[in-house]
């Protein structure tokens, strides 16, 4: 209670000392996208935005916890505006691109009329960009002043559009929006400081082009948006984003590396923002600039009177071309329940489930250049609702929240009008929602990597309640997984060796380091028109087998451990050349079958083997045995198969339908995770976890990481 | 892995010889055990030098053919036409019902054979016998 009026008392402290006033705006239209800025003596000023949290108290699926969370309503929020923005009298004309809004300011005394310049783009003047940031306030913020839009041109000029169907289909030639994080580690900092943030890349490369502390973009570059989290406090606090071609070092052959544009931005003195970026000397639209390769730098500067962390995460959004359907991933999360499964709701008027937070994979794409299209969807399950206690049955309203926005209202009537046995009963229709790539970025622009959580609201009037979800909920989002140029998918060629080398590199920045208690395991599989490879990691712990269920009929049998050829011995040679000549005797299935096969098995299996079967239903099963001659752990296993001809009444995409890994205990070699109903990637919940590795985690690809490497890569 | 090799085909071994001797007298049960014994150890030297791993390709053939040579010193079989008989017929009832119910696995594989071999063995030792009664 004294932390949260203590933040109270600094933030409207904070306010008051820079010249600020808080103006509170209830049911107002959504500013998400959108720079607002005041003329204050003739120059424009960034209104900076900060949602107003309701807490809910909460039951926490992941951990059978309950706690009160914040929720937030886009169009409920405090603008923080500056104080001279109230005396001046005359409306200014907006600048270049923006549009007029007047917001109507009451103070329990008297109104104002202020105009607000509103537009898509932040605002540069003289050498600065206005920044306007955002925040979703972690607690509720006491504002004297209310305010309402009294004039505004409707929903004119809106970021992109309107909101893009889920699941738009993507298909080869289609244009899509990817977006995905770019790491760079905390900085510490106190007294005066001006300081390079680093790079945060785990193998150690963080030099490109001679530039160090270079963060790789790649292509494409879309635009930028970008969060900064200020633990402490902080004074004429200053980032400066720098963008450099890369010419020469990245198959730009004609272009030196040089700084193609200096962004310099505002910090706040403490908490989490965010804001857009846009760039004067870079366009994607520019056709010389478009298709070179990108990387970023970043400074920051200031005064700390006490010891600050200042963290940056930029989001970075693409323009794609697909050219294979390749390079597009699913990428699925569920809850784990097979049955249905009962929660009490945590007590209170409104009370909440809340599903994850599941790993925002990089690479989420939408078909539209506005962020409020969608990238995927989650299906909700149909609940059952019990309220005890009521003398009769009301109406139930549901709220549904993603990543703790408010998304969409239903109003469910009672199973029976009267109470049966002094309870009602409601019947929620399952829902589908849809994912957009909005709250996605807004994720990964407060936390590396960010997250994607599903919440349902209840509002139970305080009575006694519980709900029932009677299936799985499943998040289900496309990717780009490809993650640099659109050509670097080439036509003639197929793929460029690059994308083996991307793999690695990214396997090895996301398996992070190894330690005793924690488990990662990275699967991928990479599909070609001709080929398809197979990719195996971990970071601990001996992986001793491992199975893959595919759709397309493959045949195979090399194998590389640590990007390494893995070679047969002479003997194996040997044992070849006798078994293959009597190898009808494993068809006949009599007594010589019965010892030879686990004799051919054992000697082919000393260095390591893959074996592909055809399963019943046409699918291929894929094995991998690490050899019993093989001594040291395998952290790294790759496995290329060539592709067969499948029937042409088959879909013409791949599914990956199950994955399962062993670790070899003492002697045995032990199933560690199985998965079924994957497509293409594996979900990023465990099912249930073995005891004997609880913090064992899957992940699939992530992170935007340039294509060079020091670790050996399989040709 | 060599280990578990050489305990199977010994074990295979036995199970051929107990199988072909199902219905007579089991004749040098000690000698038996002790070639169970050297082909366990024979196979195991292999995890000490792999390359020895290879002797189990020649030694699976004689896991195979020695039980069947014993069974015709031993007039289990009448004659060498009897031991082929069987040999043919029970591998390929074999394969018949292993193929026929979309089996999978070695221990489906063994439960198999060890049913069909003894099935076939049974109704060879009828028929052989009542041929060759005065």
């Amino acid at each position: 209670m004294l932390t949260r009026w203590l933040y109270i008392t600094l933030l409207a402290a904070l306010a008051v000392a820079n010249g600020h006033v808080l103006v509170e705006v209830e049911g107002g239209p959504e500013v998400e996208g959108r720079h607002l800025y005041v003329s204050v003596g003739g120059r424009w000023e960034p209104v900076h935005v900060a949602y107003q949290p309701e807490f809910i108290h909460t039951y926490i699926y992941a951990t059978g916890e309950t706690a009160a969370l914040p929720y937030y309503n886009l169009s409920r929020y405090v603008l923080i505006i500056p104080r001279g923005a109230l005396a001046a009298s005359q409306r200014a004309s907006p600048p270049q691109g923006f549009e007029t809004w007047m917001l109507e300011v009451e103070n329990g005394t008297r109104k104002v009329a202020i105009p607000l310049a509103v537009g898509p783009q932040p605002l540069r003047q003289d050498n600065e960009t206005l920044t306007t940031w955002t925040t979703f306030s972690k607690q509720k913020i006491e504002a004297k002043n209310r305010g309402r839009f009294i004039d505004r041109p409707r929903d004119r000029g809106r970021q992109g559009g309107d909101v893009e169907p889920a699941g738009a289909a993507v298909r080869e030639g289609a244009s899509t929006f990817a977006a995905g994080s770019l790491y760079f580690k905390p900085v510490t900092v106190s007294g005066w400081f001006s300081t390079v943030v680093e790079v945060d890349s785990p193998t150690g490369y963080t030099t490109l082009c001679g530039y160090p502390q270079m963060h790789w973009v790649g292509y494409e570059l879309w635009n930028m948006s970008l969060g900064v989290k200020v633990d402490g406090n902080l004074l004429n606090g200053t980032l400066v984003l720098e963008l450099y071609r890369l010419g020469k070092c990245f198959n730009d052959v004609y272009n030196d590396v040089y700084k193609i544009d200096e962004l310099y931005l505002s910090l706040p003195s403490k908490g989490s923002y965010w804001t857009n970026i846009q760039f004067s000397k870079y366009s994607p639209l520019d056709p010389t600039l478009f298709n070179v390769p990108l990387g970023v730098r970043i400074r920051v500067s200031g005064y700390a009177a006490v010891q600050t962390t200042i963290s940056v995460m930029p989001v970075a959004r693409y323009f794609k071309t697909v050219n294979s359907l390749a390079q597009i991933a699913t990428s699925k999360a569920y809850t784990t329940n097979e049955k249905p499964f009962t929660v009490r709701l945590p007590a209170g008027t409104k009370s909440a489930i809340l599903f994850g937070p599941y790993t925002a994979y990089d690479g989420g794409i939408t078909p539209t250049s506005s962020t409020l299209g969608s990238i995927g969807w989650i299906d909700v399950p149909a609940m059952t609702v019990t309220l005890n206690k009521l003398p009769s049955c009301p109406q139930l309203t549901v709220d549904y929240y993603v990543n703790n926005v408010a998304h969409k209202t239903l109003s469910v009537g009672p199973r029976y009008s009267t109470p049966t046995g002094g309870r009602c009963y409601y019947d929620v229709p399952p829902q589908t929602l849809d994912l957009r790539q909005r709250e996605y970025v807004i994720s990964k622009a407060q936390s590396p990597g960010g997250g994607i959580t599903v919440a349902i609201v209840f509002w139970i009037g305080g009575v006694d309640a519980s709900a029932t979800l009677n299936s799985r909920l499943t998040i289900t989002y496309d990717r780009w997984i490809e993650p640099l140029h659109s050509q670097y998918y080439s036509p003639n060629n197929r793929m460029y060796g690059e994308w083996r080398e991307i793999l690695l590199y990214n396997t090895r920045e996301f398996l992070g380091p190894e330690d005793s208690k924690t488990l990662h395991v990275v699967t991928e599989i990479r599909a070609m028109r001709d080929w398809i490879a197979l990719y195996l990691s971990t970071n601990n712990g001996q992986m001793c087998q491992a199975q893959w269920v595919i759709s397309k009929p493959v045949r195979g049998s090399s194998l590389y451990y640590d990007g390494k050829a893995v070679e047969e011995t002479w003997w194996q040679t040997t044992a070849s050349i006798i078994l293959d000549e009597i190898k009808w005797i494993g068809e006949i299935k009599g007594w010589l079958a019965i010892i030879l096969e686990p004799v051919r098995d054992l000697i082919e299996s000393a260095t390591g083997s893959v074996t592909v079967r055809k399963t019943s239903d046409g699918k291929s099963l894929i094995i991998w045995k690490r050899g019993w001659l093989v001594q040291k752990d395998v952290k790294n296993v790759t496995i290329p198969l060539l592709r067969e001809a499948s029937p042409p009444t088959q879909p013409r995409h791949l599914e990956w339908s199950y994955f399962a890994v062993s670790f070899q205990r003492v002697i045995t070699c032990d199933y560690f995770a199985i998965f079924d109903a994957t497509y293409m990637s594996l979900p990023s919940d465990l099912g249930e976890p073995s005891p004997y590795y609880v913090y064992a985690k899957i992940w699939t690809w992530r992170g935007q990481t340039p294509p060079i490497t020091g670790h050996t890569i399989p040709r | 892995m060599v280990v578990v090799l050489g305990w199977y085909m010994a074990s295979v071994y036995l199970l051929l010889v107990g199988l072909l001797f199902f219905f007579s007298e089991l004749p040098r049960v000690r000698r038996l055990l002790c070639e169970a014994a050297g082909i366990f150890a024979v196979v195991s030297v292999g995890a000490l030098y792999p390359p020895l791993v290879l002797v189990a390709i020649p030694l699976a053939f004689y896991v195979v053919f020695k039980p069947i040579a014993l069974a015709l010193d031993y007039g289990v079989f009448k004659d060498l036409a009897h031991a082929a008989l069987w040999f043919i017929l029970s591998t390929a009832s074999t394969t018949v019902i292993y193929y026929q119910f979309a089996l999978s696995g070695m221990t489906a594989l063994l439960v198999v054979a060890a049913a069909a071999s003894l099935l076939v063995h049974y109704t060879l030792l009828r028929v052989f016998r009542r041929s060759t009664q005065p």
